[in-house]
């Protein structure tokens, strides 16, 4: 087990590695930079500038003093907010953005998973027809749909809720953007459950349970749903990315201060280090996730335990 | 094999009522879309300042109304959905390639390049790879189709590129492969006249499914202002675009809404039927 779990750090070490390695150089190598405005700089004053920041010295030795910086945990400054070191942004955008997405993950997992259990057991009634037909709407509805068309039926037409604002994440604030960000994973986690139950239902040793005269509900609670969670368990990784994703469309349709905008903003404007500090704080998020969902699995699964 | 796999499609699709009613739909959109310049008088581009902002009507000019601009809501969305349906279907096309060819080739191979391949496939669906999109999106010359369509695709081939190893890890066990090997059947010859066909089933309906998500990746760069510029649209533009003027005129918002919704939801409902038919693990 420890040797699983050290392998699976080493793993994550190295794709972070990677990770942050591609993006460097994919960002330097495309056209422009951050000093590029409508109104050109005096060549001295460019080059003062692009000294001051490091841009002056070879791409490797820029790599090698961004690299050793993240080490110590220096995002270095911004390029385009003045004086601002991009910490000083990550912090105050990132709490909000992780506070959003951790609400509309726990929401989706405590509503998707036991619809998708219910549907299972409901197999082929109505229930079962109502869930799929459910989730395959909030599957179609990306969150640049969902969000404004709640937005205007909630917010502007029914005046049930504010249309856009967060201020500082009340409850009423909150429910539109959690809800918008939460539909496609409740709809994916739903169906994760139902197959993984509908699978461990058909399997040999529930038939071997039933046929010894176990009622369906112990069978279910005692032997069927910890293996039936575990595609749902091996999903979550890939979940948070995609909470990840959405909560950029989401911030930026309701309004809300996260660090979503960051990435974005920071592209287009080049500012290299804001866009790399997204990057790396993300991917981060990421990759830890991904391994405590396989921890999780190797937790729920004893088969896996062994390696 | 191309025609088995047609003909179970034929015989068993149909008993599958809500694919049949997605590929209806899905049939409806694109020939709306494609006869849509033919259906209306207005041309997508066309400014008419006395008539911006009319909602729609029936008996109206402009029957799904007009924009700030005065332009035509009906062809402007129809032209997005052109644009959308064009690099999804391109971007699913090309990630599908790229997919089949990395997973039969991992899954051939085998031993110490299977799991090298695999374990790169596995790094990337780790990652938020999406940001790299972005990136891309951003850095490049900004409404560049192709670039945009090579960053899109580049997201797609993962699920594919697993999909399709395992079902050549499976095969390559297979007499009638061995057989080819033992008569010295090249291993290119192998793979594109014996395992392809093979894994074609599951290929078709995966690519279902990644169409719409393509659609889904280009709409989001496009609401995100990275994507398609004017005057082109596409239907991720209009909604940004309507979103922003939602509370004055909210026809703006909806009309690219659903069409990118049943869009996306008949595709999905189709690719999810043709799985059940075509795909074995699936079939009960």
């Amino acid at each position: 087990m420890m040797r699983h779990v050290l392998a699976r750090v080493i793993g994550l070490i190295a794709s972070l590695f990677l990770l942050v390695t591609a993006a460097f150089f994919v960002i330097r190598l495309a056209p422009g930079g951050p000093f590029d405005e409508e109104r050109t700089i005096l060549p001295q004053v460019r080059a003062n500038l692009e000294a001051a920041y490091g841009l002056d010295a070879p791409l490797t030795t820029q790599y090698a003093r961004y690299v050793s910086g993240l080490l110590r945990g220096d995002f270095g400054p911004s390029f385009k907010h003045k004086d601002v070191q991009v910490s000083e942004l990550l912090g105050a955008g990132l709490p909000v953005s992780a506070s959003l997405g951790a609400a509309a993950l726990v929401l989706a997992l405590l509503c998707g998973v036991p619809l998708g259990f219910c549907a299972a057991l409901q197999r082929a009634r109505v229930l079962d027809h109502a869930t799929s037909v459910l989730t395959a709407l909030m599957i179609a509805l990306p969150a640049f749909v969902l969000g404004p068309v709640l937005s205007l039926v909630f917010g502007l037409r029914l005046h049930w809720l504010p249309a856009a604002g967060w201020n500082d994440g009340s409850l009423e604030q909150a429910v539109l953007p959690v809800v918008t960000l939460a539909a496609p994973v409740l709809a994916y986690s739903a169906r994760l459950a139902r197959t993984g139950l509908l699978e461990v239902l058909g399997s040999d040793y529930i038939r071997a349970a039933r046929a010894r005269g176990l009622g369906l509900r112990r069978i279910v609670v005692a032997h069927a749903l910890r293996p039936a969670l575990l595609p749902l368990v091996s999903w979550l990784g890939p979940a948070v990315a995609f909470v990840l994703t959405g909560s950029l469309v989401v911030e930026t349709v309701f309004g809300i201060p996260g660090a979503g905008r960051f990435l974005v903003e920071g592209a287009l404007n080049r500012d290299y280090t804001l866009v790399m500090g997204m990057i790396v704080v993300y991917g981060v998020i990421t990759l830890l996730c991904n391994l405590a969902a396989d921890l999780a699995y190797g937790w729920l699964d004893p088969r896996v335990r062994r390696y | 094999m191309a025609g088995s796999i047609l003909a179970s499609v034929g015989t068993e699709l149909p008993r599958h009522r809500a694919a049949l009613a997605a590929a209806v739909l899905l049939a409806v959109l694109c020939l709306i879309a494609l006869a849509a310049p033919a259906l209306t008088p207005h041309a997508p581009g066309t400014i008419d300042l006395a008539q911006a902002g009319s909602p729609p009507g029936l008996g109206a000019a402009h029957w799904w109304g007009t924009d700030r601009l005065g332009r035509d809501v009906f062809a402007r969305t129809m032209q997005g959905l052109r644009v959308s349906l064009l690099i999804g279907f391109v971007a699913a096309f090309v990630s599908v390639a790229i997919g089949v060819a990395w997973g039969a080739l991992a899954g051939y191979a085998g031993g110490r390049l299977d799991a090298s391949m695999m374990r790169i496939v596995d790094i990337l669906y780790a990652l938020p790879f999406v940001f790299f999109v972005i990136i891309l999106a951003t850095l490049f010359e900004r409404g560049d189709v192709l670039v945009l369509l090579a960053a899109i695709a580049s997201v797609g081939w993962l699920t594919t590129a697993r999909i399709v190893r395992g079902q050549t890890l499976a095969l390559r066990q297979r007499e009638f492969i061995e057989a080819a090997r033992a008569l010295g059947v090249p291993t290119a010859q192998i793979l594109w006249r014996h395992i392809l066909p093979n894994v074609a089933g599951p290929v078709i309906a995966y690519a279902t499914l990644t169409v719409p998500q393509m659609i889904l990746y280009e709409s989001f760069l496009s609401f995100l202002g990275l994507g398609v510029q004017e005057p082109l649209a596409s239907l991720g533009s209009l909604i940004s675009e309507g979103a922003r003027d939602m509370e004055t005129a909210s026809w703006l918002l909806l009309a690219p809404a659903g069409c990118l919704t049943a869009l996306t939801l008949s595709l999905n409902v189709l690719g999810d039927g043709l799985r059940d038919v075509l795909d074995p693990r699936t079939r009960s």
